[in-house]
């Protein structure tokens, strides 16, 4: 480049087509730009200055005005302008400039079958993305793993609180079965018991008759809780009308009831005794001056009836 | 005299060896239509042909130009002239400043594509520049672009660097794109 170069002013306004009307000067920088080749960069470069600012916003009305309509016509400036945006877009977009190591020199910008290959930096980018959704999609199956496995432990949990409170209502059945069993048995019993209260007198019949008495059996009598009283006949076989004495005995021979004074009605005597104080054993009765002894054996009827 | 005669002789008049006026030719061309461009002209290809075409008839004329490259410019003034003074009916490139449609989303991406690709392949600290460069950029960014201009030998200097790696860009992102492309 010459020293009487233009300056960058003037270029700049020779660029814009504002020194149209200063014929000489154009003249003479027209023949300087084409056969000066280290000024025709120097222009070219201010070409593209023009361009950055202009998408910079960095130009006055009238220079936008003018870079529209005259300095951006030819196809050759609206693809500076086109890559002036691309490159603008790119640096906006990845914020990391781009490495020389992602791809071999000798690589092809085409592949073989006419498609054109990743971008590396989009690549890395998309790879990047990829890894993320991995961990999200790792990170979303451990959750979720966590959680199958919390709601499994609580199943189980339940299902073993279920069980047991299944033992426990089969043993609180059964508890209860044999509950109702005994109680059952019980008011059986009791029903039986009332039954035999209502059904058995409270008086027993001891009997001393001729045939019987004479036959030489012992007589058997059962008292229970609800024998009040034992009504005794006997037969005195001959003997006279009159009162006697009577007395009981147990086996030991000591007197447990006595009753005097008794009337013998028809051969024989009629008389009750108290049931309560004989227990079970062998008792015998002796009327007056007698020598005959009315024997018996008192049994506890509780005990044959259970 | 064959239709083909009067370039032979244009080339002829570039130069003896044929292979280098060829070379010229090309050179030329590229120089005449980036004027055309820079002149803010839309069909500079066109114009750099007329400008030729009218270079070649000159040249089979009676007359003798020592210097093609003072030739070339001097038809090429006349033909930006001539250009200003047809009205001209073709519309403002206005559509084209308008952000890509959505239809275009595909060539988007895949411009998008070759421009990481591109960018890795650059020398690291082109690429670092680059990187720094368009971080520095807005009012936000005044003491980052100040320190990058200090590195890197000043405004001029700088501009001109990020002019280079941009026109690189340029010329792989096309590579790219056609499918065809390597990078050295």
């Amino acid at each position: 480049m010459k020293n009487d170069s233009p300056t960058k002013e003037t270029i700049r306004q020779y660029l814009l087509g504002r020194l149209d009307d200063q014929s000489d000067l154009e003249m003479r920088l027209s023949e300087q730009m084409l056969f000066d080749d280290e000024l025709s960069e120097m222009v070219d470069s201010i070409e593209d200055e023009i361009i950055e600012d202009y998408l910079d916003g960095a130009v006055s009305a009238s220079d936008r005005a003018t870079i529209e309509e005259y300095f951006l016509r030819p196809a050759e400036r609206r693809e500076k302008l086109q890559l002036a945006r691309l490159l603008r877009s790119h640096f906006q977009m990845t914020g990391n400039p781009v490495t020389g190591k992602n791809l071999g020199p000798s690589e092809s910008l085409v592949n073989r079958e006419g498609r054109d290959a990743r971008a590396p930096n989009l690549h890395w980018l998309f790879q990047a993305r990829t890894w993320c959704e991995l961990a999200a999609l790792v990170l979303l199956l451990a959750g979720g793993l966590i959680y199958i496995s919390r709601v499994h432990s609580q199943l189980a949990a339940s299902r073993q609180a279920q069980m047991r409170l299944a033992a426990e209502l089969v043993q609180e059945r059964a508890r209860s079965a044999r509950l109702t069993v005994e109680q059952s048995q019980s008011l059986q019993y009791l029903t039986s018991t009332k039954e035999s209260q209502e059904v058995q007198p409270s008086v027993a019949i001891l009997t001393f008759l001729g045939p019987v008495f004479r036959g030489g059996g012992t007589q058997v009598i059962d008292i229970g809780p609800w024998t009040q009283q034992i009504r005794v006949e006997l037969d005195l076989e001959g003997a006279s009308s009159g009162a006697y004495n009577l007395r009981l005995e147990n086996a030991a021979g000591r007197t447990i009831w006595s009753q005097s004074g008794v009337t013998a009605v028809s051969g024989g005597l009629r008389f009750e005794m108290p049931a309560q104080s004989l227990s079970p054993g062998t008792y015998c009765l002796k009327v007056g001056s007698r020598s005959e002894s009315y024997c018996f054996r008192v049994r506890g009827a509780k005990q044959n009836r259970r | 005299m064959t239709a083909h005669a009067p370039f032979e002789k244009f080339l002829l008049w570039l130069s003896q060896d044929r292979d280098l006026a060829l070379k010229k030719h090309d050179e030329i061309m590229r120089r005449i239509t980036k004027y055309f461009v820079r002149k803010g002209i839309l069909e500079s290809e066109d114009l750099a042909a007329e400008t030729r075409d009218r270079v070649i008839k000159i040249v089979n004329g009676s007359r003798e130009y020592p210097n093609p490259d003072a030739l070339f410019f001097g038809v090429a003034s006349n033909v930006r002239k001539e250009y200003l003074r047809k009205p001209r009916l073709d519309p403002l490139p206005a559509d084209n400043l308008l952000p890509i449609p959505e239809q275009e989303t595909e060539h988007k991406e895949l411009l998008a594509q070759c421009l990481q690709r591109c960018l890795a392949r650059l020398p690291d600290s082109e690429r670092d520049l680059i990187n720094r460069y368009y971080e520095g950029r807005g009012a936000g960014n005044v003491e980052a672009r100040r320190k990058l201009m200090v590195e890197h030998g000043g405004e001029s200097t700088l501009r001109v660097k990020a002019f280079r790696i941009r026109a690189k860009l340029r010329t792989c992102i096309n590579l790219c794109m056609t499918g065809t492309g390597k990078l050295n």
